[in-house]
């Protein structure tokens, strides 16, 4: 794990664990905003194919998004590389910790799923709700997708104590 | 890891690889007739009510995986309950400590080494996991909007179809079936002959 980012002649230092926790729920809390967003904008997308004011806010959203997830990326490190034997066992504990949370993303999607197909609750909503609900399994599985790729790596930052005390 | 495992009666040695990877094979084949019935069944009557075979299916995929493999939380398979530690702790025991009595000693402590199987196998698996998280991804967003697509091309026919629907179903199915017992059927799997121990 790496404790600093530097974009030029500025470093920022993440020694502190209280500021990787509050890095890692910015990064959540943006994730979830764009989830919200695009599925908004999935769902006004299917109704009319137009190219709207969402549109461009999700992209806003996504590029933010994404700056954040190499700085995430980053800090965490490299997960296949082999460190030392602490470093392994930090790594294997953190994928034993999220493995058991990704899995609710995916039974919630097969939940989902079933607003999908047919069923006698679906065709008596509004449009809208209608289109979002058919639409649902896969914004959640997109979600699951997202949160299977950072989650080992936001254990490891919310997890590893302060810098300073471990040396 | 236990080395036996008792069904209906009858004890099974799985102290050998070979035994514990037939096992591992076994189970998944039984997990896939599962699979393949709520296909059938679903198909044979298209109807949102044929879809709650979908729980039969995680239903059994669980009691295939409580008996054989063990791990998540049950007591009775061959590998104990990856959380045993933290259970003896909510028992009131300090883990590791000599007072634990013998029987919940064999039933649920792990020691570092499976601690460090346990997280290992969690590992592999959660690499495998994403690889199965994009395929019904993948296949769900195939059901772009089709409002420029002829009503006659027959995506379009598909993608609005129950057989599209329930295909998406039963990916989801298998995945949350493979997810349930990938990483016990890793350890079973891989863990040397006990002889050999």
């Amino acid at each position: 794990m790496r404790t600093e980012y530097a974009i030029g002649n500025i470093r920022i230092r993440f020694e502190s664990r209280a500021r990787r926790r509050w890095f890692v729920a910015l990064i959540y809390t943006v994730l979830l905003v764009y989830a919200v967003l695009a599925a908004f904008n999935l769902t006004q997308l299917s109704l009319n194919r137009q190219v709207t004011t969402t549109e461009w806010i999700v992209v806003g959203c996504g590029i933010l998004f994404v700056a954040l997830w190499i700085v995430f990326t980053w800090l965490a490190g490299d997960m296949r590389a082999r460190g030392d034997e602490r470093e392994v066992h930090r790594r294997d504990h953190a994928h034993w910790r999220a493995y058991y949370i990704v899995g609710y993303g995916v039974l919630a999607a097969l939940f989902a799923g079933y607003f999908a197909g047919p069923n006698p609750i679906t065709p008596l909503l509004p449009l809208v709700p209608r289109t979002f609900l058919v639409k649902l399994p896969q914004i959640l599985l997109m979600a699951t997708i997202w949160i299977y790729i950072t989650l080992p790596q936001a254990i490891l930052l919310w997890t590893e104590p302060d810098m300073e005390e471990a040396q | 890891m236990r080395t036996g495992l008792s069904l209906l009666g009858i004890r099974f040695e799985m102290d050998r690889r070979l035994h514990r990877r037939w096992l591992v094979v076994t189970a998944y084949v039984l997990i896939g007739i599962l699979i393949a019935g709520e296909w059938l069944v679903a198909q044979r009557w298209p109807s949102w009510i044929s879809l709650y075979v979908i729980f039969i299916v995680l239903f059994g995929t669980n009691f295939i995986n409580d008996y054989l493999g063990g791990g998540r939380g049950s007591t009775q398979g061959l590998i104990k309950p990856f959380d045993g530690n933290e259970t003896l702790r909510k028992f009131g025991y300090n883990v590791p400590s000599q007072d634990i009595p013998k029987y919940l000693k064999g039933k649920y402590m792990n020691d570092e080494w499976d601690l460090h199987r346990r997280n290992d196998a969690h590992w592999r698996a959660y690499r495998w996991l994403g690889l199965m998280i994009a395929l019904p991804w993948a296949v769900a967003g195939m059901e772009l909007p089709t409002a420029d697509m002829p009503k006659s091309h027959w995506f379009s026919r598909y993608a609005s179809s129950y057989e599209y629907h329930l295909l998406i179903c039963c990916l989801l199915t298998a995945l949350l079936c493979v997810y349930i017992t990938l990483p016990q059927a890793i350890l079973l799997w891989t863990e040397p002959d006990m002889e050999e121990q």
